[in-house]
């Protein structure tokens, strides 16, 4: 499941230049994370009413928001982790060009530049920015096209020398991969693809900004599609760092074997691409086969991340179950939770729950009118991408530093309780907002008064979703503090992990334990995933209209 | 030899996995899809809700009228059935025929909703009586020619912003974004119901409202500064 040696010992071991680009890569994940979190919170705050700004600033702040958590963090967090892992793998001896991987970062930096400076120069065209609102000021909007397109470019050699490195790793291995080198493998090139859709994207808009294209009108389809990888193959790096963690905090390996691990994470590749359909079921003129196939596809997408949850959840539960844990749920107090890390990690498990059982409500095509454009998007996604990737990131790279600076992060107490108040500031933020998009408030608005034609309780839930947002985003930004004191030299000594003693690979008589926890606990999410779509059902069904398609062209 | 522990055993790691599909079957169950042997004919031929709901299907972009032919006709119909106080009361055209009997009348909706030619036995209000050109007594029931609404979506309002609606009388919805993409999204009490409109792309819904009431319409598609601006009104009565 993982190399022998402590993952923290094998980034010590690496040479000092990959160390120092590693660490200027997290600093610069963390730049992007800072004012993204903060310019998020202040648009919730102008939502519910709390802060006043002219007609527009606030979309300006979305933007902010949108760019540097969902654009910029997520990718250099995952830039940073995979070529940690890369360079980390068993046989592995170390970034393969470092040199094309440092240029990368120092492109995706100008990028963040360019994309920052684009709302700053004309109007707020939101992460999306679409054309179609730029055609009287298209300054803005080249600004943040050329952004994203040098950050695809970036990534595409930062996620390049990560596949350089890890064939080394095989070699060394005797020609074998590991499971850590072919998740990462598999890693880089869900960053690939992510690179090719924002390519596909962003380069006509680019060119039409400069009079050498027309105005480009699959704009929105293709940025859907850029959307889905977005926040969803990020879920692959996630599992594979729950992977490498379980391991380096419990030293219990999986107990179904490599080569199952390893078919898992191919299916990210194979089975999130095709499933981003769903994103377009509200577009005028859609076929409804196209509309039918796209949710039959959009099941796809929960089956891998299940098959992790229960890769991890039953060799944990075995392992533990045959090392003398009793009781229904003693395996879980066997665990090592003096651990900050583990803390993040059983959040980002609750959070993924969360988020996936709004997100089976949403896939459903006829629900789509009921609830797409709605709050109840950002409301589950934000589970996903700050409650489940975005911690498991942040928790990792803090879990890294030690090894890269030789001091520990500070105040493990702290970082233990974080992710359970940031799954507060979620929950308050996701469970408001889902009632507020059950009943049609609007995402991405800043205000939802419209003169007193909405309904009350949208200014009220948008109070609850804006203090929500502030506590989430407080969490995170103290999460974030710490690692930049580590960054900083500002910790104490470097702690080793309590690693336990490595389980032999193989199945003796006396690990023979059943391990119930993870189907059980699967089957509940299918049944919760159930009884949401049967409230959404029931609130369809309770509206005061009966709706037929005419047509239309 | 040793054997897999009850519940690490590939299979029903797997099994468990993709018994997330089984979600298939509750949508089924549901009537939000058709169960696999029973074709597409299944799923669609009940006044379905959402599924053909958006738009449509009728030719592309280009075989409806331009943005500018789009606003020149709204302006038409809010110049035809203006009242005094500025609202909008569309009303059945003079020498509309009564239509065809309908095929799906029994069916109900798929949301469980009457249709407007079908007195809902729920409804409480009387709400559901069809309008006068049900067909006489005796016949097949017939359904109502439905009423042409226009509603243009623009940076930052609606035209017309306030219609006035009658309880039961289907209306047809022609709806256009006509510079940049829209919302028309219709609050109506414990949901809303979303459409998303493309510029320049028409898009048709046949609406019938059980229950009166002053409902918003509004944005749901980003659109530009004065995103929050863009809001109007359906009072059905």
């Amino acid at each position: 499941m993982a190399a022998s040696l402590p993952l923290r010992d094998r980034l010590a071991a690496l040479p000092v230049g990959d160390r120092r680009l590693l660490e200027a890569m997290v600093g610069l994940a963390l730049v992007a994370l800072g004012p993204g979190l903060v310019m998020g919170a202040l648009f919730a705050m102008l939502r519910a009413g709390w802060l006043e700004a002219p007609l527009g600033t606030g979309y300006t702040w979305l933007t902010l928001h949108g760019v540097g958590v969902f654009f910029f963090w997520l990718y250099l967090a995952q830039g940073a982790l995979l070529l940690a892992l890369a360079a980390t793998a068993e046989g592995a001896d170390g970034i393969a060009h470092r040199r094309l991987a440092a240029a990368g970062l120092g492109i995706v930096a100008l990028g963040l530049g360019l994309a920052w400076a684009a709302p700053l120069a004309g109007p707020a065209l939101l992460y999306d920015a679409s054309p179609a609102l730029a055609a009287e000021d298209r300054r803005a909007a080249g600004l943040a096209y050329a952004g994203y397109l040098v950050q695809a470019a970036g990534l595409a050699l930062i996620a390049g020398a990560a596949l350089a490195s890890v064939p080394r790793a095989k070699r060394a291995q005797g020609g074998v991969w590991s499971t850590v080198a072919f998740g990462t493998a598999a890693w880089a090139g869900l960053l690939i693809v992510s690179v090719v859709a924002a390519v596909a994207t962003f380069l006509p808009a680019a060119l039409w900004t400069l009079d050498m294209a027309p105005l480009p009108t699959e704009h929105t389809t293709r940025w859907h599609l850029l959307f889905h990888n977005l926040h969803y193959l990020p879920l692959l790096g996630t599992v594979l760092v729950w992977y490498v963690l379980v391991a380096e905090l419990t030293g219990i390996r999986s107990a179904l074997g490599e080569r199952f691990s390893k078919l898992v994470f191919t299916s990210y590749l194979l089975l999130v691409p095709p499933t981003s359909l769903y994103h377009m079921f509200l577009e005028p003129g859609l076929a409804p086969g196209v509309r039918l196939l796209g949710s039959l596809l959009s099941l796809l997408i929960g089956v891998p991340t299940v098959a992790v949850f229960l890769i991890i959840v039953v060799s944990i539960e075995t392992e533990l179950r045959a090392r003398g844990a009793r009781g229904p749920l003693g395996w879980l107090r066997a665990l090592p939770w003096h651990e900050p890390t583990l803390h993040a990690m059983a959040a980002a498990v609750v959070n993924l729950a969360l988020g996936g059982t709004l997100a089976f409500v949403l896939i459903q095509e006829r629900l789509a009118p009921l609830l797409s454009d709605t709050f109840t998007v950002p409301a589950y996604f934000h589970f996903l991408t700050v409650g489940t990737v975005s911690l498991t990131a942040l928790a990792a790279l803090a879990h890294l530093l030690p090894g890269l600076r030789g001091r520990g992060v500070p105040a493990p107490r702290l970082r233990a309780a974080l992710p359970w108040l940031l799954t507060l500031g979620l929950l308050m933020f996701g469970l408001a907002g889902l009632a507020a998009g059950l009943t049609g408030m609007p995402r991405r608005v800043a205000a939802v008064a419209y003169g007193g034609a909405a309904p009350a309780a949208w200014t009220d839930l948008s109070a609850v979703i804006a203090l929500g947002a502030v506590v989430m985003s407080a969490a995170l930004l103290a999460y974030a503090l710490l690692v930049v004191l580590a960054l900083l030299g500002v910790g104490g000594a470097a702690a080793r992990p309590a690693v336990v003693e490595v389980a032999e690979a193989g199945w003796s008589a006396a690990a023979l334990q059943p391990a119930w926890s993870g189907p059980v606990a699967v089957a509940v999410l299918i049944l919760a995933m159930a009884g949401a779509t049967w409230l959404a059902v029931h609130l369809m069904a309770a509206l005061p209209v009966s709706a037929t398609a005419a047509g239309g062209s | 030899m040793t054997t897999r522990p009850v519940g690490t055993r590939r299979a029903l790691v797997l099994g468990s996995s993709f018994g997330i599909l089984g979600l298939y079957g509750i949508w089924a169950a549901l009537d939000l899809a058709p169960w696999p042997w029973a074709g597409t004919d299944g799923h669609g031929g009940h006044g379905s809700e959402g599924g053909h709901g958006a738009a449509g299907g009728h030719g592309g972009v280009g075989g409806g009228p331009s943005p500018e032919e789009f606003r020149a006709l709204t302006r038409e119909f809010v110049l035809r059935y203006r009242l005094a106080d500025g609202t909008v009361r569309p009303g059945p055209a003079p020498g509309d025929a009564p239509a065809a009997p309908d095929p799906h009348v029994g069916h109900g909706a798929a949301s469980g909703l009457p249709t407007a030619a079908v007195p809902d036995p729920h409804a409480g209000h009387g709400s559901a009586a069809a309008p006068a050109e049900a067909a006489p007594a005796g016949s097949t029931p017939t359904r109502p020619v439905p009423v042409e609404v226009y509603l243009a979506a623009f940076q930052w309002g609606f035209e017309p912003q306030i219609l006035r609606l009658e309880v039961g009388r289907p209306y047809r919805f022609r709806m256009m974004a006509v510079d940049v993409a829209h919302g028309a999204a219709l609050q109506l009490g414990p949901a809303s119901r979303i459409i998303r409109l493309r510029p320049g792309v028409l898009v048709e819904q046949e609406l019938t409202f059980t229950r009166p009431g002053d409902y918003l319409v509004y944005c749901t598609v980003f659109c530009g500064p004065g995103h929050e601006l863009m809001a109007g009104r359906l009072l059905v009565a």
